[in-house]
């Protein structure tokens, strides 16, 4: 799916900062890719980059084949949906009307809202557990209720590609685990690829298939769940004591600080 | 950052005062040859005509210019630091207008006996323009933003007013219009001994509560908790900033940016204490006022004709500040607070169709009735009356059209800008417009309307191009936006002030269309007014998805996949050929682009067809009965129509303020 090769971010001004230097990874079709690291380490950065945010400084960057400004603006919001980390949150809109922007990609400016969009936006806010409040205008919800709806309008964008930053951050634990869970639900059952940023070690743990730590804007490690969840790696990556505990009743491990 | 004595303000006053010293020299050139200097300053030989012209003419122009810009750019510095608001002045929040509307009305209309009453007047209209500013903007999330703008509605405001009362008297015009340009110019030592003691004071007693203002600056909590008197402190500041200000105006003109400027640049170079800041300011502003007024002199003695001081300091004034923002990016953040809303979905075809009733009840009012000093008069349906029928109806048409398209171009921009505050009021568009036809009109001669139609259109598109270069390399845009209709305003204000000091048979014509007439107009610019905005209301209409979409901001909207830079260009270019169509019907002050989005929004007109749709509504009603109102309130003379409008914009948005406490 994505390829990045080599991959340079420069922030703008007259001191630039290189943010990345020549990262080189492969994100994985099909399945749940976490990036993980310390504050400041790029994180945010290198998915703006995915998400054609972020001009690269030098580098390629591939989406299926195709180098990434070469895809038109419909056609990649076809193929991938982005939530960044704090969405502008638009004072008039209600939640339903919200959600159906994640339609725009396929029906432009004129195309008529069919049957089968109507379904998608409801299918999409029935997932997410917002159809409680669809007549209601966003900006009258909570943090959470209102992350749980960006989410629901990614859902109804249908795309093949999640790109998510930070997308459980105002959310309570439960509903950490319900949206991740629905996330790695929809991942197996519509064979969709995800790229997230996630904070909690232990919920990347549970949920993610490849994991990606970053350190002071470079790759520092890669690999499964499994092999992230080991004390001495995890105290490379975030440069701070801390182990794991194996939990033999579910054979996992969960991180703790010493 | 390590904490140091910045050297660069004392480098910039150095080299002020280096410049101003240099002008001293070339003026005191000649006499200093003979060996004359102080002769010529303190006891002139009466015999000697260039002794006594320096004497009586240049020693006191220099005097008055020093003085000038030390004590404006001292209430400046008072004024930004007591608002902590980098954009604040005297001229920004409408002191200066209101100073000016009040002395141009003591000037025309008190009798002489009150003369020694004139200051206290003066006085009185800027703390009252201030007053009116600061109650706009009060409690407001972003009140730095709201501030500007304030200041913005309010000085407007004031200007019409200030031409309204000239075009009733229009014998003094070209006097006032030469004090009203910010004139330096000296015969005698009057002026700089009655501003001498005045800003002198003013200075001192600011100069002296320095401690106490630093306070201000930790945020009103930390420097209540420390013992300072927040509001009291800040009301006595505020007092003396006018109170200079105010005896500037009274003996120089409007004599605008130095005010903004000189603080705000002393304070990029690094100054941050306020007592370092408003020490500097004194001579820095001094310096600088000088320099300009010499640059101005010499253009004087080329054409003959006296080019104002305050002017031409627009003129410099207001690209510079844009230059200075943009380097220094001291504007705050864009809208970071968390908005919360818990307003209802509701229908609004009720209301629409209400509107829609007014309307037709209106129109027919309009049309049949009108006031004649004692009350109301119908007009008999008859052939006799058929002519005034139709005149009536001609302009109630005409300031119809103008309210639609205004508030079309308005939705568009608040919508594309998501900037609530935006208009083509606002953002410099109608200056533009009304720059262009000035310039055409005045200084190249077009005298076709349907040729300055499009030289105006052409100004408006011009200036929101420039407008969409300076937001597209920052993402902060509403700063910019004010930013550039601050500045244009200024430059309009300033080009319509020369431009009526020395134009003399255009000019009543050329105020009352300023000021926002519908006299003047003919039913073939209507039509075509009327054709040019019924198409590009369908056509925005027909857009309203991805205008909605817009909403969401440039990131999201791109991936939703809205090539969001090409829409955003083609709906500011319908606002601006809106807009400008608008200008040349009613001129360029009407808020109606600002306030019929804004009441339609409040009214729950939530989504872009709606708002469009809701927007025109009100702004059409606004606009008839600003027509009506400005053809009949003071019978049998006439009021321009913009002007009730905008009297009209400027009450609901205090109204709105006083309704928010």
């Amino acid at each position: 799916m994505f390829d990045l090769k080599d991959v340079t971010f420069q922030s703008d001004g007259k001191n630039p900062k290189t943010l990345l230097d020549t990262i080189t990874v492969d994100f994985p079709t099909g399945a749940f890719s976490a990036i993980v690291g310390h504050n400041g380490s790029g994180k945010s950065t290198l998915l703006k980059l995915l998400a054609r945010k972020n001009k690269l400084a030098s580098g390629t960057i591939t989406l299926d084949g195709l180098a990434l400004d070469e895809h038109g603006t419909r056609d990649f919001a076809r193929k991938v949906a982005y939530l960044p980390q704090n969405p502008v949150v638009p004072p008039h809109l209600s939640v339903r009307e919200l959600v159906a922007f994640g339609r725009y990609p396929w029906r432009g400016a004129f195309g008529r809202y069919r049957d089968e969009d109507h379904a998608k936006i409801d299918q999409a806010m029935a997932l997410t557990h917002v159809t409680d409040f669809a007549n209601r205008l966003v900006a009258s919800l909570s943090g959470g209720e209102r992350q749980r709806v960006w989410l629901a309008m990614l859902l109804a964008q249908d795309a093949p590609v999640l790109l998510l930053d930070e997308p459980t951050s105002a959310l309570d634990v439960g509903h950490q685990r319900d949206i991740l869970q629905l996330v790695a639900n929809l991942k197996d059952q519509n064979n969709l690829s995800v790229i997230a940023v996630l904070h909690d070690i232990d919920m990347v743990g549970r949920f993610a298939d490849h994991i990606i730590a970053l350190r002071a804007g470079q790759t520092c490690w890669q690999g499964n769940a499994r092999a992230f969840m080991q004390g001495e790696t995890l105290r490379d990556i975030f440069q701070t004591d801390i182990d794991v505990i194996h939990l033999a009743k579910h054979d996992r491990f969960v991180s703790y600080v010493a | 950052m390590t904490i140091t004595q910045p050297r660069s303000p004392a480098i910039l006053t150095g080299v002020l005062g280096l410049l101003a010293l240099t002008c001293l020299v070339i003026d005191f050139g000649p006499f200093l040859q003979r060996g004359l200097a102080s002769q010529v300053m303190f006891t002139p030989d009466e015999t000697d005509f260039d002794q006594i012209l320096f004497h009586y003419s240049t020693l006191p122009r220099l005097a008055m210019a020093f003085l000038c810009g030390a004590g404006l750019a001292l209430a400046g510095a008072a004024v930004q630091t007591v608002l902590r608001n980098p954009l604040a002045s005297p001229t920004t929040l409408g002191v200066g207008a209101g100073v000016e509307f009040a002395l141009t009305l003591f000037v025309l209309l008190a009798p002489a006996s009150l003369a020694m009453f004139q200051e206290a007047f003066a006085l009185a209209g800027g703390l009252i323009a201030l007053g009116a500013v600061y109650l706009i903007a009060a409690n407001r999330g972003n009140a730095t933003l709201w501030l500007i703008l304030a200041g913005m509605i309010v000085n407007l405001l004031l200007q019409s007013g200030s031409q309204i009362v000239l075009l009733f008297n229009e014998q003094y015009l070209q006097s006032i219009f030469m004090w009203g340009a910010g004139d330096l110019a000296q015969n005698g030592w009057e002026s700089t001994q009655f501003v001498l003691p005045r800003v002198a004071l003013g200075m001192l007693a600011i100069l002296a509560l320095s401690r106490p203002l630093d306070l201000l600056a930790l945020g009103d909590d930390t420097a209540g908790s420390l013992g300072a008197k927040v509001t009291l402190l800040r009301l006595v500041i505020l007092g003396l900033a006018v109170f200079i200000t105010a005896s500037v105006i009274s003996a120089a003109g409007m004599i605008g940016f130095v005010g903004l400027a000189i603080p705000a640049a002393l304070r990029i170079a690094g100054l941050s204490r306020s007592r370092d800041l408003m020490i500097y300011s004194v001579f820095t502003g001094g310096f600088a006022l000088l320099v300009i007024d010499f640059v101005v002199r010499q253009f004087n003695g080329l054409g003959g004709d006296t080019l104002p001081t305050g002017a031409a300091t627009a003129l410099f004034g207001a690209p510079f500040i844009i230059f200075m923002l943009r380097k220094a990016r001291i504007m705050p953040g864009s809208q970071s607070e968390d908005q919360h809303s818990d307003q209802q979905i509701t229908s609004k075809t009720v209301l629409s169709v209400c509107l829609a009733i007014t309307l037709v009840i209106g129109v027919a009012f309009s049309i049949f009735v009108s006031l004649d000093g004692t009350g109301f008069v119908l007009l008999a349906w008859n052939e006799g009356n058929l002519d005034i029928m139709t005149g009536r109806a001609e302009r109630t048409f005409a300031a119809m059209i103008c309210g639609a398209a205004l508030a079309v171009s308005g939705t568009l921009i608040q919508r594309v800008g998501r900037n609530p505050l935006a208009s083509p009021e606002i953002t410099g568009v109608s200056s533009a417009t009304a720059l262009a036809m000035i310039i055409a009109l005045a200084i190249f001669g077009f005298g076709q309307r349907a040729e300055l139609m499009v030289i105006g259109a052409l100004g408006g598109i011009i200036s929101l191009i420039v407008l969409l270069l300076l937001c597209r390399k920052f993402t902060h845009a509403p700063h910019y936006m004010l930013l550039n209709g601050l500045a244009l305003t200024a430059v309009l204000g300033a080009i319509v002030r020369i431009v009526l000091t020395r134009s003399g048979t255009q000019t009543s014509m050329l105020m009352s269309w300023l000021a926002g007439t519908t006299y003047f107009t003919s039913m073939d610019e209507v039509l075509i007014v009327a054709a040019v905005t019924g198409v590009l209301l369908i056509v925005a209409i027909a857009l309203r998805r991805p205008l909605e979409l817009a909403s969401l901001g440039p990131e999201q909207s791109v991936s939703l996949g809205l090539g969001i830079s090409g829409f955003q260009f083609a709906m500011m270019l319908l606002a601006a050929i809106l807009a400008a169509s608008a200008t040349l019907l009613v001129g360029p002050l009407s808020f109606v682009g600002l306030m019929a989005p804004h009441l339609a929004r409040v009214a729950g007109y939530r989504l872009a067809g709606g708002h469009l749709l809701g927007a025109v509504l009100i702004g059409v009603n606004v606009m008839m009965v600003a027509e009506w109102l400005a053809r009949n309130m003071i019978y049998p003379a006439q009021l321009p129509t913009g002007l009730i409008a905008a009297l009209i914009g400027t009450s609901y948005f205090l109204i709105l303020a006083v309704r928010k406490r």
